[in-house]
């Protein structure tokens, strides 16, 4: 089943250039897929509105097949997750368990349930160390797996990572690439918007090239 | 920006003057008909400013719950006068407590106005004017700082807002309660990220030997002109007038 | 010759927590030399940075303990003024270097703050704006400039300061391949003016081009000496 589909999807900032134009893909669950362009093409904003963060102003976006303008932001996130290139934007909490039990306790889990399911995905991310860590405390590298960590408590089918290797080296982008390959082994697919080619190729199957206006495929 | 054509190029000098004078004047006059005097005032400057007002009156209806709210709550505890609305005996509105909250509101209309006339200057040329009126230079460029990077702020609140409800929560419909407790737990991400952001803009413009010294040069020179002395003049003038006449009403 | 810049024996802790981040740095650079400096996160570059900046210790305070050189001045005895007229850096995030409303303001900036006359700030905006091809950009405001024109601006508003000495931080960390080539051309440039550059990247391809490269660890130097023989 098609998880995320667009159709022509078009966008321009108020007053400013036309960014693209009549933007069409579709990806499955399970699909890991880099979305490249140069600086200022628009990779960022596509992101944003393919999660619905931005609304869709021309063409249409549908998840699970239906318009993704009749899901609230709440009910998006609990199929994509999304992590923001500064990961710290994202961090609320006094510790890093509770970063990751936020969203399961508004769910209705009880602290207990959503403590022990914190734990599990601390660990599966290399993160136990810092379970009582303040967060905005962690490396920039910690922070962005404890992001994917909290978003995936929510066990969206596929996640969207906003130049996920800025400020990485590359011990950290190699632990970053790990984890997602152990993503994708769990089958939740992700979108990387990167422009990082060497990255891309490591961790996605398809390169999704945003250019002049438009994109085309590659596979890796 | 948005809302000039062509605006004739006031001094920020000029400006802050004449807004000091409506400013000044919307604290002192509490009479509702001169306080409705001074609204036409500001409009009037404004037009001088070559600001159209289709597009300064949707900045005041930004305000327009405030201003609601505002009335709403002087009219109902500053009773005095005719009753206007009573509710099981008690006189929940009377004239004397709306005309008190018309007051308030235009106050705060006169305000909004001026920030705008203000608002359009020219950023370096405000800075300039600040430091011509003997505000030390390091202050002038906070006021910059801040006007520049308000928006950057406001996209930073929204961005923890979105990833909020990204984990889950339906921030639309959880009680006022939890919202708030919510609104509380974004503040700490907001706010580290704006203080990381200005240590980093901080060091940037030591790093370009700001503050090395007392004083600096300027490549642009402020000069006032005609029109900047007689927008002066006149603003201190008309202040004086205005205030006179209000107290010999 | 004197050393452009020479670090003795350089330590350093912020107070807070006294981990230290630096130990024991010693190395020295020749006029018109480039050093790569390449290392791990945590590892203490951008501190080494602030310190060839001068930022630490005028701006930041820690304890710090050996010597940080500038042509053959200590950087604790020379005024920011001093230091800034020698050493100019460019950070990694062009959005917290950029600030004024107009490319023009900030390409002025830097000499306005060092009291240089108007009509050679009026001079040197005209001179870097031509060099680095940004001179139908004076009127734009930085934010419409693309990524890579920014960081171009922020290079040319240090540029004006007409620093000896360039430190690059990790400039090319937020561009796409091509804009990075652009910005390497552009240190090629200032390298070819006699330009001192210091230049930390965590891409050790972009660091070959050095004349020397320090591998940092833990705060303190694992290797120094020509590219290829280090890494």
């Amino acid at each position: 089943m098609t998880f995320l589909a667009l159709e022509r999807v078009g966008f321009a900032y108020r007053g400013k250039n036309r960014l693209f134009n009549a933007v069409s893909f579709a990806v499955r669950t399970g699909d890991t897929i880099a979305l490249m362009g140069p600086n200022g093409s628009g990779k960022t904003t596509l992101g944003k509105i393919m999660v619905g963060i931005l609304p869709v102003t021309e063409g249409t976006v549908r998840l699970e097949e239906k318009a993704i303008g009749d899901f609230r932001l709440s009910e998006i996130g609990r199929r994509i997750g999304y992590v923001f290139q500064s990961p710290a934007k994202q961090l609320f909490c006094g510790t890093a368990t509770e970063e990751v039990s936020f969203g399961l306790i508004y769910r209705g889990w009880t602290v207990a349930a959503a403590t022990e399911r914190a734990r599990e995905l601390l660990d599966f991310f290399e993160l136990g160390h810092c379970a009582q860590e303040f967060p905005l405390n962690l490396s920039r590298g910690e922070q962005q797996r404890l992001v994917i960590a909290a978003a995936l408590a929510l066990e969206p089918k596929f996640l969207v990572l906003d130049e996920p290797t800025t400020g990485l080296d590359d011990a950290r982008k190699r632990q970053l690439a790990e984890t997602l390959l152990r993503l994708k082994a769990s089958e939740v697919g992700y979108i990387l918007i990167s422009h990082d080619a060497d990255f891309c190729r490591e961790c996605t199957e398809r390169t999704l090239f945003l250019q002049e206006g438009g994109v085309r495929w590659r596979e890796n | 920006m948005a809302g000039e054509l062509a605006a004739p190029k006031f001094d920020p000098r000029a400006r802050l003057a004449a807004v000091a004078v409506l400013s000044t004047l919307a604290i002192a006059i509490k009479d509702v008909a001169w306080l409705a005097g001074l609204v036409a005032v500001t409009f009037l400057l404004l037009s001088l400013g070559r600001f159209d007002p289709g597009r300064v009156l949707p900045r005041l209806r930004r305000f327009g719950p405030l201003f609601l709210a505002l009335l709403v709550v002087q009219s109902i505890f500053a009773p005095a006068g005719r009753p206007l609305l009573t509710v099981a005996g008690i006189a929940l509105v009377t004239m004397h407590g709306l005309i008190a909250g018309i007051s308030i509101v235009l106050r705060l209309v006169i305000i909004v106005l001026s920030a705008a006339f203000i608002g359009s200057t020219d950023p370096m040329e405000l800075v300039l004017g600040l430091v011509k009126l003997r505000v030390p230079y390091e202050i002038a460029f906070m006021v910059l700082l801040a006007i520049r990077f308000l928006p950057v702020l406001m996209e930073e609140v929204q961005d923890a807002l979105t990833a909020i409800q990204l984990r889950g929560v339906d921030l639309p419909r959880i009680p006022p309660g939890a919202k708030l407790k919510l609104y509380t737990s974004i503040f700490l991400p907001v706010v580290a990220g704006a203080l990381l952001r200005a240590r980093k803009t901080a060091v940037a413009m030591e790093a370009r030997a700001f503050r090395a010294y007392p004083q600096r040069t300027y490549l642009d020179e402020l000069v006032m002109q005609r029109s900047d002395v007689l927008l002066t003049v006149m603003s201190l003038l008309f202040g004086i007038l205005y205030y006179l006449l209000y107290l010999r009403r | 010759m004197i050393p452009v810049i020479e670090m003795r024996q350089v330590s350093f802790h912020y107070q807070a927590d006294g981990r230290r981040i630096l130990t024991d740095l010693t190395f020295s650079l020749a006029p018109g030399e480039m050093l790569g400096i390449y290392g791990p996160s945590g590892s203490g570059k951008s501190t080494l940075c602030l310190m060839l900046c001068g930022i630490i210790p005028h701006s930041i305070t820690g304890v710090m303990d050996g010597e940080v050189r500038l042509f053959g001045e200590s950087t604790r005895e020379l005024s920011p003024a001093q230091i800034a007229r020698r050493v100019g850096i460019v950070f990694q995030n062009p959005e917290t270097q950029l600030f004024l409303p107009r490319l023009r303001s900030e390409l002025a900036f830097a000499p306005e703050n060092l009291c240089r006359p108007r009509p050679e700030i009026r001079q040197r905006v005209a001179e870097v704006s031509e060099l680095l091809q940004l001179d139908g950009l004076l009127a734009a405001s930085p934010n419409e400039l693309s990524g890579g024109q920014q960081q171009i601006a922020v290079i040319a508003s240090v540029l004006s300061q007409d620093p000896a000495v360039f430190v690059l931080d990790e400039v090319t960390a937020m561009l796409d391949e091509a804009n990075a080539s652009n910005i390497l051309a552009i240190i090629d440039l200032l390298r070819r003016q006699g330009k001192t550059i210091v230049m930390v990247d965590h891409h050790l391809p972009n660091l070959s081009r050095a004349d020397k490269l320090l591998v940092l660890a833990d705060g303190r130097i694992k290797s120094f000496g020509r590219p290829g023989q280090t890494d």
